[in-house]
């Protein structure tokens, strides 16, 4: 199987987070734990002129997971091997026997994916819901998106598809990483 | 062994004194009447051991909660606990659009097991309000109910009982407040109510245009737009569904979006081309000086306006009117001198007159296009008057009854129709406007028509007793939900006033602390129902028990049958069905009308009965406008009323003009009282609650933090930092909540999302954020509705 | 090991003991304070019988020393304030709350409790219709313990005995003690009477110690 990702059509994401409640029904999350976010980016001023207001306010919303990056830092930077890539899907799981929970992937990975569980002292994060996968159903936050705004499948049929954009206003840069993510950006996050 | 268990203790760990010390605690059973220790736990039945698990069962339910999107949940339940939701999964095609869960749908389960739902019937121990219960069994609690209801109607008659608006379980047939309404009408009858706290604006002015509300059309149509107004219409937080799936569609076809709002809507951001923020209560001028350009820039439909509308100029007016009323002379200012151009309207409406002029001329020019109003705007003081204002520009720009077009006003539409279990008669037949009830309470006898009181006999002025027994069933509407929370606590805590408060609810919000009897509600996941949404509606869902009855909680259904009883008309109440048979009864009587309602094996395998849009796309008003001579709108002179006599006629011209006009507000950007408190304050629907419900759900509240929205300007003035906590106060009361600072909001204005439970500290201050705090009870001049986006404050730090 | 049939008279006396003190949280725990509780508890419960980690506070002393409706006033106030609402409840007695993810009712531990009870032949008690109570609920699960006393008691062979105790040994470590120290925590900090901040010390404590003891007896 080759190497998964996922796309996001940010001008459509409304900033609705049922992607995020999704994903936390479907891994039981915690408050304060969830491995799929939506940011909200908002900028630009009013222009006052006599009684009129003129806006020049540009809002977008971002949902991020794990993109399961092909130079994944959290692998690179994981002292005891935990954090690792799988082979057949290219998807990043950490290997709960190994994990210590120190924590050194959440300051390695630029997009904040790896998420820390008090309760276990263990690492965790996106598993792109590969038990659901194997069931042949959609990951939780695809099923979820009521603007049909998240999709995935093999990156390389994403790719040909939707284009090659993984950079836009907010995220950081993919060199980093390599994330297997594409987006339509909103016109804002351009 | 013989040398004892001591010893054997004695060389292990556990040290002899402190066994002695244990075993010298408790030297005889503990056994209290009726508590023994067997009494909770039985052999199992079957002797079967380790009961192997049962098969996951998957049962569709819907939230009959008061939502505007109505999803498709599916329940996974195994051994009769719902583990794991999912929605909807079939294939997503543009007549038959998947009905996704949003998230609030995802949290359906911190609802249902949340451990803080109400278990027991409890009776009020101290004073009203002041939140001290005591457990009492249903027994009790049916016994106190009859009694009392028996005893108030003896001494103040049928008239003095009351169930309040309350919408915490509707687009249901079995629902809360229309049951006890059944039950009430069967024992002498009741005080009822008319409106809603969603649209009593609009429901009321749309008629005077249209003839009826029903002036929506199916959502394919926006796709056949060339341009969509989403005027105050934020369906991305307050719908979802459906709504946003065909806005969206609409989008990737191109068609341009224009949101007007004061605050940069989700749905702006993410569906609009072009935000344009305006200052609150100001809409109708903004249509005012829209209709100014299309009349003078000659853009409106002659024709149209000639063949099917009353009351555009001077030459379409109905008998028995002085000169100067038409529409055309009110826009030129004919009478009054004052024409309402695009640049008298800026002053008024913070929006440009260059932008008003642009789209003004982009709506009249690009047809069809789709004027959609929210339900937001027609909420404040003169909300009428946005309601009509848009119809009007509807119907002069000729976007009535024509697809692509959209005829503005109310907007229900509705193509599956599901039948409720009837009301039946009321022996008093009076109303009230909803909104009236806190008037009813205290000054009721003199509640007269002008009030907007209805069914009043030849020779009864008012109604004939005060408010004195209240049911509050499924509902924040008592306290949470009513505007000017703190007049109405202090109505509510005087006993003396209403002398019953019977309150059914799932948690304990702001309104059951006021109950006198509090009864346990069971959820949507308890019992039998079937719900539709607001419209558009496209589908009816069963909504199925999945689970068994929590704790001691009992359905609506189940308890007033057990209170039918005791007042001896269980057989005409029930009329020999449980919940379960009505719901089959239900079904049974919308096949009658609509052949291709599931029966209830089909609905149950389906779950849900979604009509598609092929061959099924209705565009409202076509036939009036297709073949007039056949085909009259349903007003009384047949056309599009632009001036209604029947307003007219009310002779109250200043608060209820004959045509759509704009008027300054109370509490609004002009009133003198901006000197004491500069800002106007709106509220909002957030996506994570639905109206009050699940505002006690920590993953929404993750979501979703109760924050206030201001402006960086009106910030940096009073020295507020982002995240600050403030202090938001009027007259009415006190605020204290944190702040998001954001040019999301226009300035001079701020933002609070509604439905936060409202939480008075001791001094009366609220501490989480309720809007209606600070609302005021005055209603509008024509609905009688509520003006909840009517308020000016002031904000402080903390 | 405990012999078959063959139970001293001391150990019978121990095994009461116990079943006492989980009589005594049963009362404790499972309904408001009324007249008659007050008057069982004050007569059969030695208040300086308990050892000395738990008397430091002497709560439950105090309490029966304050005047009599007073503190039985204070007592049902606490009890429906911290256990059954109708506001949120600051200590929810279930043990889903206190393990399961989200603070919710019927996560994991319901169904292991569940599958528990269900070894032993039994179920929860149910009215036609209506789900009363989790399956692990506080009071279910130290009835069960209970109920499991008795069945060391009765037994007619050493394996039934044996079988019972590891029932116990089952509850007590794998639900009670992972549970009781936070919600006796959360009782302790939310608890206004002198009763509930007593019991709480005793329900934490005798937990602990008799999982202790069945270990040893295992």
């Amino acid at each position: 199987m080759a190497q998964l990702g996922f796309y996001i059509n940010n001008d459509y994401c409304t900033g609705c987070k049922a992607c995020v409640v999704a994903c936390k029904d479907k891994n039981d999350n915690e408050v304060g734990v969830n491995f799929r976010r939506v940011y909200e980016h908002s900028e630009g001023d009013y222009v006052e002129r006599d009684h009129a207001v003129i806006q020049n306010i540009q809002t977008f919303f971002t949902s991020i997971s794990c993109n399961h990056c092909e130079n994944p830092k959290c692998v690179e930077g994981c002292p005891t091997g935990a954090m690792y890539k799988r082979e057949e899907d290219g998807v990043v799981l950490v290997d709960h026997d190994k994990c210590v929970g120190c924590k050194y992937c959440v300051w390695n990975c630029p997009y904040g994916a790896p998420q820390y569980n008090e309760v276990l002292g263990k690492m965790t994060k996106c598993d792109f819901c590969i038990d659901l996968i194997s069931a042949g159903e959609n990951p939780a936050c695809v099923g979820s998106c009521p603007m049909r705004a998240i999709e995935y499948g093999p990156i390389e049929e994403l790719r040909a598809k939707y284009g090659n954009v993984s950079d836009i206003k907010g995220l950081p840069n993919s060199s980093i990483t390599k994330p297997n993510l594409v987006i339509t950006a909103h016109r804002n996050a351009k | 062994m013989s040398n004892g268990f001591f010893n054997e203790l004695n060389e292990k760990k556990i040290s002899r004194r402190k066994f002695i010390k244990w075993s010298g605690a408790v030297s005889a059973p503990v056994v209290l009447g009726g508590i023994a220790t067997t009494g909770n736990m039985v052999k199992k039945a079957g002797a079967e051991l380790a009961a192997k698990k049962a098969d996951e069962l998957v049962l569709t339910t819907c939230s009959t909660v008061n939502c505007g999107g109505r999803c498709l949940i599916k329940a996974h339940i195994n051994n009769g606990v719902v583990t794991r939701l999912t929605t909807d999964t079939k294939a997503d095609t543009f007549e038959l659009p998947q009905l996704r869960a949003c998230i609030r749908g995802r949290g359906y389960r911190q609802f249902v097991y949340n451990p803080d739902r109400l278990k027991y019937p409890m009776k009020r121990v101290g004073k009203r309000g002041e939140g001290k219960f005591e457990r009492i069994s249903w027994e009790e609690a049916i016994d106190y109910i009859a009694k009392e209801l028996t005893r108030i109607t003896e001494k103040y008659g049928p008239a003095s009982r009351y169930s309040n608006y309350a919408s915490g379980h509707s687009g249901s047939i079995i629902g809360a407040g229309n049951m006890i309404q059944r039950l009430f009408g069967l024992t002498g009858g009741y005080l009822g109510f008319h409106n809603s706290y969603s649209s009593a604006q609009t429901t009321n002015a749309t008629p005077f245009t249209y003839g009826t509300t029903q002036t929506g059309s199916t959502l394919d149509n926006l796709s056949h737009s060339k341009m969509i107004i989403l005027w105050g219409h934020n369906p991305v937080e307050t719908r979802f569904g459906v709504t946003d799936f065909y806005v969206r569609k609409a989008k990737e076809n191109g068609v341009k979006i224009v949101v007007i709002d004061p605050r940069q809507s989700d749905t702006a951001v993410a569906l609009a081309d072009e935000w344009i923020p305006i200052a609150p209560t100001t809409d109708a001028a903004m249509m005012d000086a829209m209709t100014h350009v299309i009349i003078t820039e000659n853009l409106y439909d002659k024709s149209f306006v000639d063949q099917y509308c009353v009351g555009f100029d001077e030459n379409h007016m109905p008998d028995g009117v002085p000169e100067g009323e038409s529409l055309k002379s009110y826009i030129l200012g004919e009478k009054d001198g004052v024409p309402k151009t695009p640049e008298w309207a800026e002053k008024i409406t913070r929006v440009p007159a260059s932008t008003i002029r642009r789209l003004a001329r982009e709506y009249a020019t690009n047809k069809p296009s789709a004027l959609m109003q929210g339900w937001g705007p027609q909420r404040q003081a003169y909300g009428e008057q946005f309601v009509r204002g848009g119809t009007v520009l509807a119907a002069i720009t000729g976007n009535v009854g024509v697809k692509g077009g959209w005829a503005s006003g109310a907007g229900y539409i509705s193509l599956v129709k599901t039948t409720a279990v009837p009301k039946g008669d009321n022996p008093v037949g009076l109303t009230i406007p909803c909104f009236l009830w806190t008037d009813a309470i205290v000054r009721g006898t003199e509640m007269d028509a002008k009030d907007g009181v209805k069914g009043l006999a030849e020779e009864q002025d008012t109604l004939p007793v005060n408010m004195k027994a209240m049911f509050n069933l499924a509902g924040n509407t008592l306290i949470n939900q009513h505007s000017d929370c703190n007049k109405t606590a202090e109505i509510l805590s005087d006993e003396s006033l209403l002398e019953l408060i019977v309150v059914s609810e799932i948690f304990m919000t702001p309104s059951a602390k006021f109950a006198d009897i509090l009864l346990p509600s069971n959820t949507f996941m308890e019992r039998w129902d079937v719900g539709t949404t607001w419209a558009p509606s496209q589908q009816a869902i069963l909504s199925q028990k999945c689970i068994e009855n929590m704790y001691e909680s009992k359905s609506d259904y189940e308890w007033m049958t057990m209170l039918a009883k005791k007042l001896g008309v269980e057989q005409k109440f029930t009329e020999g069905r449980d919940e379960l048979a009505w719901i089959k009864w239900s079904i049974e009587e919308s096949r009658k009308t609509d052949p291709n309602f599931p029966t209830f094996e089909e609905f149950k395998k389906e779950g849900i009965y979604q009509v598609s849009l092929e061959g099924n796309s209705v565009v409202a008003f076509e036939q009036q406008i297709k073949d007039p001579k056949n085909n009259k709108f349903e007003t009384p002179s047949g056309k599009i009323e632009i001036f209604s006599k029947a307003l007219w006629d009310m002779n109250d011209h200043e608060e209820i003009p004959a045509i759509p006009k704009y008027i300054s507000s109370w509490e609004g950007p002009e009133d003198p009282l901006t000197e004491k408190y500069p800002l106007q304050l709106i509220g909002w629907h957030y996506k994570r609650r639905c109206h009050s419900t699940f505002d006690n759900n920590k993953w929404l509240e993750e979501a979703g933090p109760q924050v206030m929205w201001m402006n960086e300007r009106d910030a940096a003035t009073r020295n507020i930092k982002d995240g600050d906590r403030v202090k938001i106060f009027n007259d009415r009361g006190e605020v204290h909540m944190p702040v998001k600072m954001t040019n999301r909001v226009i300035p001079g204005t701020i933002a609070i999302p509604q439905g936060a439970w409202w939480s008075p500290d001791k001094d009366g201050v609220d501490q989480r954020g309720n809007v209606n705090t600070l609302t005021s009870q005055r209603p509008s001049p024509l609905a009688k509705g509520n003006p909840q986006h009517t308020n000016l404050v002031e904000v402080a730090r903390v | 090991m405990i012999q078959a049939g063959l139970m001293g008279a001391d150990k019978i006396e121990w095994m009461n003991a116990r079943k006492y003190m989980y009589q005594l949280l049963i009362v404790m725990f499972s309904t408001p304070m009324s007249q008659e509780s007050y008057s069982l508890i004050k007569d059969n419960v030695q208040t300086n019988g308990f050892p000395e980690e738990i008397s430091d506070g002497d709560f439950l002393k105090s309490f029966f020393q304050e005047e009599e409706s007073f503190a039985i006033q204070k007592a049902r106030e606490d009890y429906f304030r911290l256990f059954v609402g109708p506001d949120s409840l600051p200590c929810p007695p279930w043990e889903s709350v206190y393990r399961g993810k989200d603070r919710a009712l019927f996560d994991y531990p319901t169904f292991e409790v569940r599958d528990l009870y269900s070894s032993f032949g039994l179920e929860m008690k149910k009215q036609e219709g209506q789900h009363d109570e989790a399956d692990d609920h506080l009071i279910y699960e130290l009835e069960f313990m209970s109920i499991l006393i008795d069945k060391v008691l009765d037994a007619d062979s050493p394996a039934e005995q044996t079988a019972a105790l590891l029932g116990q040994k089952k509850m007590l470590d794998e639900h009670l003690k992972k549970w009781i120290p936070d919600l006796a925590q959360d009782i302790l900090t939310n608890a206004s009477s002198l009763y509930f901040q007593g019991s709480a010390n005793i329900l934490n404590s005798f937990i602990q110690f008799d999982s202790e003891l069945v270990n040893e007896l295992l």
